[in-house]
């Protein structure tokens, strides 16, 4: 099997033109996914039969939580490849990822406190799984501080690899710190080796959005790797010639 | 839908509805706030070079 087509997207300008293709199409589906699961997490999934109509907020929490572990994971990847192999594209994913994953941790965070209210009595308690999930967003910002205080690009996009291969550690510990501490949270329901531990009418919505945003990562990924090239490459000529074609 | 529920659930998806819409308006907004400064900066380096 030829590899060259891989090789050539680590090209900037290669990777721009494929994003501006792909970026657009991943975003429809995404949309269409995460409508169409929350529309059904909301009104088609049965009730349950401990949690009532409550667990129907498990369609945006569990997506954004699995999402916001996802891309920190993601960027330690590409943040080792930047600093092994200084990769422009790697460089630019760290950053360009951090923003995407911040917000979804936010929204992980929100809906897990609207969602302890009503079930355990209290907005937060400093539990294991949920002080982790805090540590993570502040990894995020870490990341977004670290990228805005230096004024060279490149410096500042392998000191936020750095920081995302040292934070890195704190993933498993979210992950797996149900399991490992006694904690409020309940223990992996979809995530887990076996069977899932829901019914597929209540299951389905769930994959959906969890797909569905998944692809909007994809997309909103794609969209802001652009960005950081166009700026880091704005004096190349495919820059000039993409800004005479745009205009 | 459960009243005792019903604000819980529907902030749930609104504060989610917000984080996706920034996830697809927010690069957008920043590549044409770029687009501007690039086209920008170029046309001064041209008009320096006249």
């Amino acid at each position: 099997m030829s590899w060259t087509w891989f090789h050539r997207l680590g090209s900037p300008p290669t990777f721009f033109r494929f994003a501006e293709r792909v970026a657009p199409w991943l975003m429809a589906l995404a949309l269409l996914l995460i409508v169409v699961g929350c529309g059904a997490g909301l009104f088609l999934a049965p009730k349950d039969y401990q949690q009532g109509d409550a667990f129907r907020m498990i369609y945006v929490h569990v997506p954004t939580a699995a999402i916001s572990l996802s891309i920190y994971a993601a960027m330690a990847v590409a943040g080792a490849v930047a600093l092994i192999w200084r990769m422009k594209l790697a460089e630019a994913a760290v950053v360009a990822a951090a923003p995407i994953g911040a917000s979804f941790t936010v929204v992980a965070l929100a809906t897990g406190m609207l969602w302890g209210k009503p079930m355990w009595g209290a907005y937060w308690v400093w539990d294991a799984r949920l002080t982790s999930e805090l540590v993570l967003l502040f990894l995020y910002l870490g990341v977004i501080a670290l990228n805005n205080a230096f004024s060279d690009a490149r410096a500042a996009a392998r000191a936020c690899a750095w920081l995302a291969l040292i934070g890195v550690v704190n993933v498993p510990i979210v992950k797996f710190s149900v399991d490992w501490w006694n904690s409020l949270h309940q223990t992996a329901t979809i995530m887990k080796l076996g069977k899932p531990s829901m019914s597929w009418p209540m299951l389905w919505p769930l994959l959906m959005t969890l797909v569905g945003f998944y692809l909007l990562f994809g997309a909103a990924l794609l969209r802001r790797m652009q960005n950081q090239l166009l700026w880091r490459e704005r004096n190349t000529r495919w820059v000039a010639e993409w800004l005479k074609e745009s205009n | 839908m459960d009243p005792r529920y019903a604000t819980f659930i529907w902030a749930c998806f609104g504060i989610a509805a917000a984080a996706v819409l920034w996830n697809v308006f927010a690069p957008l907004i920043e590549r044409n706030k770029l687009k501007t400064r690039l086209s920008e900066s170029a046309e001064e380096s041209t008009d320096n070079d006249a």
